[in-house]
């Protein structure tokens, strides 16, 4: 179950005993409901989700010490079977209260975007110092490696949950749920089914055992937008054979209409990559498309930004602002509308051709996330001296899995020659066949 | 295996003809069979034109619909199964390229085959 290198047990005997302050209170489910109705237009907190209990904060997550509710131990990780956190002192499980960024998207109006999305200083240090507050010692966090250390004086576990201007803390996450040997497996089944043409190195090579959980940047937007598509479409009415022989066409008869789809459009979190490196899809260079195959996911169980579900993963820091993906954006809510549009216009079988496309944008929301990936990687040395790296990646949610596995060349090739002079040879006899018979 | 790939690939490209089309493509795809096979094993390894189908997969809801369908005319005779110049299914927004050698090499063969291969 584990993916941190401390085991519980470990964890447990190494940590001091349990504190003596009370757990954190939680709010009644009234309290907690009264709470989201203060603030319900035009974006209010959902209500917290069924089952285990909900840590909910009044305020955004500290900075410091994050506590287990029942015991207070500082020593919590995630339980990637369950996607709740695990406090490894007293064994308990919980979750963290969801992100509450979301509302009526009908309402949105204007540009807004989250602490979590707001631009990243370039030159802001990666090292943040945090104050421990059991001790007073200083204990410095480098966020290159993780929003977390322990305070070396009384071992305490440090979390950096407030947004720094690095971009390193997102608003919100979803948990691992798929574990590590669930994605062995699924990578394993993959890849065993692509290992014919695979190259023979690639084939002696792999192992499932150093497959990363990866949590990666995503930009999430719900958009309000106006739609307006005009254009032609056609109806096949009939269909037919002219001609006999080897002349013998099929003719097709259609109706042509004026066709005009104007709506509004409530797009609810597109998800974009937030990472130079992951939105560079060049797929000649690269094999980052199969990391964007893995979307969807199912983003509406996504958690307030908490460093304990990072523990044992490893994160990549957001790395874009929001206007470098606008105009990616732009072009997704297009092709949403798009189709749409389509889908409202069944009636037009033979297709319809948009002469005018005009998508505004009226309202946008835009929220950072880190999303859980489990990636197994290969880097193929190619005879011509480059180098390409092969990702099989699981979406760590739903378990969807896509992958590149490096392909010997030389088989193909002769397999496919073989294939091919076999093809001639059939292919020359049944046009015979067909000529003589006509 | 590549024989059981090779019947993937046309299968369904002869199902979907009519009979007179098939009988007439039947040959012209034994004679591309071999680069139909390299570029389907191609694709299904590398995976180059997978992608995230933002344009279906995204939560997008509608509202406030007017629509307006006026007749202008009847076309008669007409070669191809799909309007000319349609436009409905365009994607702007997709990151990758949209194949290494093996799917271009595919893409070329298909719309010739009459199958126009989707991304996602």
């Amino acid at each position: 179950m584990s993916d941190v290198p401390e085991s519980a047990g470990q964890a447990s005997q190494a940590q001091p005993p349990p504190p003596t302050q009370a757990p954190v209170d939680l709010p009644p489910p009234a309290a907690q409901a009264a709470a989201q109705q203060q603030s319900a237009q035009p974006f209010s907190a959902p209500p917290p989700p069924d089952g285990p209990p909900v840590i909910y904060h009044d305020k955004s997550l500290k900075n410091g010490i994050s506590k287990c509710p029942y015991c207070g131990s500082s020593d919590i990780q995630l339980d990637t079977g369950t996607g709740l956190l695990h406090c490894n002192y007293c064994r308990r499980e919980f979750a963290e209260a969801s992100d509450g960024i979301d509302g009526d998207i009908s309402l949105l109006s204007g540009l807004h975007t989250t602490m979590g999305a707001s631009d990243i200083a370039f030159d802001a240090a990666d090292v943040v110092t945090l104050k421990c507050t059991a001790c007073g010692a200083e204990v410095v966090v480098d966020t290159n490696e993780a929003p977390q250390a322990r305070c070396h004086w009384c071992r305490n576990m440090l979390s950096l949950n407030q947004q720094v201007p690095n971009g390193a803390i997102p608003d919100a996450l979803m948990p691992f749920r798929i574990t590590r040997e669930q994605a062995r497996a699924l990578i394993e089944q993959f890849v065993g089914k692509r290992r014919f043409f695979a190259h023979p190195r690639f084939k002696s090579e792999f192992t499932t055992e150093n497959i990363m959980g990866v949590y990666l940047p995503y930009m999430v937007i719900d958009i309000n937008a106006h739609s307006e598509f005009r254009g032609e479409g056609e109806h096949e009415t009939r269909r037919y054979t002219v001609g006999s022989g080897n002349s013998r066409k099929t003719k097709y008869d259609a109706d042509s209409y004026a066709v005009a789809r104007v709506f509004d459009l409530y797009v609810d979190d597109l998800t974009v990559e937030a990472s130079t490196d992951k939105l560079n899809q060049a797929t000649a260079v690269n094999s980052n498309n199969v990391i964007n195959a893995i979307l969807p996911y199912p983003l509406k169980e996504t958690v307030r930004f908490n460093a304990n579900y990072l523990r044992g993963f490893t994160s990549e820091k957001r790395s874009v602002n929001r206007s470098q993906t606008e105009d990616l954006m732009q072009a997704q809510v297009r092709d949403i509308a798009r189709w749409k549009a389509w889908q409202l216009a069944p009636f037009y079988n033979r297709g319809i051709r948009w002469d005018i496309q005009d998508v505004t944008v009226k309202g946008e929301l835009w929220k950072t996330v880190y999303l859980p990936v489990w990636l197994y990687s290969y880097l193929q040395n190619k005879p011509d001296g480059s180098k390409f790296l092969h990702y099989v990646a699981v979406n760590a949610c739903t378990g969807e899995t896509m992958g590149s596995v490096p392909i010997h060349k030389p088989k193909l090739l002769a397999i496919s020659a073989i294939i091919e002079i076999i093809g001639i040879v059939l292919g020359v006899f049944l046009a015979v066949v067909l000529f003589l018979a006509t | 295996m590549g024989i059981i790939a090779f019947i993937y690939v046309l299968a369904p490209i002869i199902a979907d003809s009519s009979d007179s089309d098939a009988a007439a493509a039947a040959p012209l795809l034994l004679l591309v069979s071999g680069f139909v096979f390299y570029g389907y094993i191609y694709a299904r390894y590398r995976n180059a034109d997978k992608r995230h189908s933002h344009e279906r997969e995204t939560t997008a809801k509608t509202a406030n619909l007017e629509q307006i369908d006026t007749f202008i005319q009847s076309r008669k005779g007409l070669n191809n199964a799909r309007m000319q110049g349609a436009n409905q299914d365009r994607v702007e927004g997709a990151l990758n390229e949209g194949g290494g050698e093996g799917s271009k090499l595919l893409k070329e063969f298909m719309p010739l085959l009459g199958q126009g291969q989707k991304q996602g």
